[in-house]
């Protein structure tokens, strides 16, 4: 019984009653057990500190709900390929077939494990900055052409090049929409649009 | 509330290769572009939605450099393209804008592997699974289908960012260990607003090494449903037919405790783990206070469970009374218990504040007896797979004032 002797539950002064007019008392919630335990060591079994009922417990069931302090992680979302070790593949490897594009590491570093040679890009990474931008720009473009099409202004291709027909179109539109003519994907232009910059 | 399906049939044309497709609309993509996507994605990962009314309008649309478009109704008029066109489906409802589908040539099946808007949707990771569970809903299949792994990180990148909860399960997810760390790590940096719940075994959390790993990567809104089944090893593993079973998850749930993650303990009432439900609350109280929230949770119907059926099948009127010990039990000692899975005409009035409407959208539904209940709005309903062998003979529409007793006793 060496292991229970190293154990400190600390459920002491327990008492049924009040608690239990203390939880009736919160309508409709759960009642909130603690999280707050602390291992004294990883090897270690962890010891117990006021488990139960402590006020500052949180309801992971209901708490998700109001924890959009985590929005301002958002900004991650949309740079993830810039940043993060993926290799975002292109393809998306067959269900059907048993290929196994998934190979497990040998070494214990799991950065590169999706990196096999048929599902790199070579976007993602190893992108400059410049050329992220361009592509961002060609998107924009893109957008700022589908919505031209939409509206009736522009009827060529949609191919993401600022070229003299889109520009003639967003011209014709800024003139149409009372804003500055300038030929320009400027912020009122893209605001009279419907086009959201991140 | 009615049941939608996960899969429809389309007619598919011109699709070459296997792919995963984002949804979404002409004004979403005017308006938010590869935003709507929460990680890295191209404009040939988006699936063009296009009716018939907007592409005669504007034919010049087949021209953008999506990776292609789907007609949500049958094709009125020419679409003249040769590019991946999905059109017609057999049931409009199931794909809508915002959904991430995985096509296959050859197969005129579309799946929706995410599902805008739901707190059901589902990163499976593999049919493996290290136990047998009596009851198993998703019976294992010896394979290997490690392409999940590539298949979740792709369906990560082309969810919403929006704030939903995620589920992770299989089969078992441990067992792919690197690919379900790498997953949560992803989850953690893409979509930090979904909350993720794993469905485990937590057999192989004895390995002490999880612990750092779990640690290391410190997802803030992780937890696991891990199920233990009886207060001793000799029922617990012959439920999940599996010997040492008990201990190694006992070991497992020390060690997640150790990871400072969020556990959650997973009951399946069934006739072997009813008869010490009572003993099995208080071994959980007494011996992982740590628990944030114990699941007492009815059978589904399918798979595994209706071959034991005569081993498992128990009317949830006669085990009201343990029931009502175990949750009371921890109730009362501030352990957030809920009931899963059972309909409130078979629960009693003071449980029903317990219970919650638990079934996953994509298969839940409401029988004939339901139709004029008037609890039907808070109840669970059943499983899709519910059959009369499966069901109590208290199965009741509840009248109004039946209803109320039970709305007074959630106060």
């Amino acid at each position: 019984m060496k292991l229970l002797d190293r154990w400190k539950i600390l459920i002491s002064g327990f008492s049924l009653l009040p608690m239990a007019g203390a939880t009736l008392a919160q309508a409709g919630h759960m009642p909130f057990a603690d999280a707050n335990w602390k291992p004294a060591d990883k090897q270690q079994p962890p010891v117990f500190t006021n488990t139960l009922n402590a006020p500052d417990a949180v309801n992971i069931y209901a708490a998700h709900r109001s924890h959009s302090s985590h929005s301002s992680h958002s900004s991650h979302s949309s740079h993830y390929s810039s940043s993060g070790g993926y290799s975002s593949p292109r393809y998306y490897s067959p269900p059907a077939t048993t290929t196994r594009s998934y190979t497990a590491p040998t070494t214990s570093s799991s950065n590169s494990l999706y990196q096999s040679s048929d599902t790199t890009s070579g976007t993602s990474a190893s992108t400059s900055t410049a050329r992220a931008t361009n592509e961002q720009k060609s998107n924009l473009v893109t957008r700022v052409q589908t919505a031209l099409m939409v509206r009736k202004y522009y009827q060529g291709a949609v191919d993401g090049v600022m070229g003299k027909a889109t520009r003639g179109a967003l011209m014709a539109f800024q003139m149409d929409s009372a804003l500055t003519v300038n030929g320009r994907m400027d912020t009122p232009t893209l605001n009279a649009l419907g086009i959201k910059i991140p | 509330m009615a049941m939608l399906r996960k899969d429809t049939h389309f007619v598919i044309q011109h699709l070459h290769e296997p792919r995963l497709l984002k949804v979404i609309t002409l004004d979403e993509f005017i308006e938010q572009g590869l935003a709507v996507c929460a990680g890295s994605a191209d404009f040939s990962d988006l699936l063009l939605w296009l009716p018939n009314e907007e592409r005669l309008r504007s034919p010049h649309l087949l021209s953008l450099p999506v990776g292609g478009f789907l007609t949500p109704k049958p094709l009125v008029g020419d679409f003249e393209s040769e590019r991946l066109h999905l059109h017609s489906p057999k049931d409009a409802e199931v794909v809508q804008p915002g959904d991430v589908i995985a096509i296959t040539p050859g197969n005129t099946m579309a799946r929706v592997l995410y599902r805008r808007g739901s707190d059901s949707n589902l990163l499976f990771m593999t049919d493996r699974c290290n136990s047998l569970c009596l009851m198993c809903s998703q019976p294992p299949k010896d394979i290997d289908d490690r392409w999940h792994i590539e298949e979740n990180l792709r369906l990560i990148d082309l969810m919403d960012p929006i704030e939903e909860n995620l589920g992770i399960s299989g089969g078992e997810p441990t067992l792919y260990r690197d690919g379900l760390l790498e997953i949560l790590a992803k989850c953690k940096a893409v979509l930090p607003r979904k909350s993720v719940h794993v469905l485990s075994n937590g057999r192989l959390f004895k390995d002490p090494s999880w612990i750092e790993a779990l640690a290391a990567i410190g997802h803030p809104q992780l937890s696991w449903g891990i199920p233990l089944y009886a207060d001793n090893a000799e029922d617990h593993d012959h439920v999940v037919q599996a010997p040492g079973a008990f201990s190694e998850t006992l070991q497992g749930l020390y060690n997640l405790a150790r990871a400072k993650q969020i556990i959650e303990i997973r009951v399946v009432l069934n006739r072997l783990t009813t008869p010490r439900l009572p003993e099995l609350a208080h071994y959980v109280f007494r011996n992982l206070p740590f628990v944030q929230h114990v699941a007492l949770m009815g059978i589904e119907s399918t798979g595994l469970a209706r071959k034991h059926y005569e081993a498992l099948w128990i009317d949830p009127l006669d085990y009201q009374e343990s029931l009502n010990q175990a949750t009371f039990f921890l109730f009362n000692r501030g352990v957030p218990v809920s009931i899963y899975n059972l309909p409130l005409c078979l629960i009693p009035a003071h449980l029903s504040r317990f219970a919650r409407q638990s079934i996953s959208d994509w298969k839940n539904l409401f029988i004939d007896a339901c139709q004029q209940c008037a609890a039907v709005k808070h109840c669970s309903g059943f499983f899709k797979s519910h059959t009369d062998r499966w069901q109590s003979r208290g199965v009741q529409q509840l009248s109004p004032e039946a209803f109320s007793a039970y709305a007074r006793s959630a106060q």
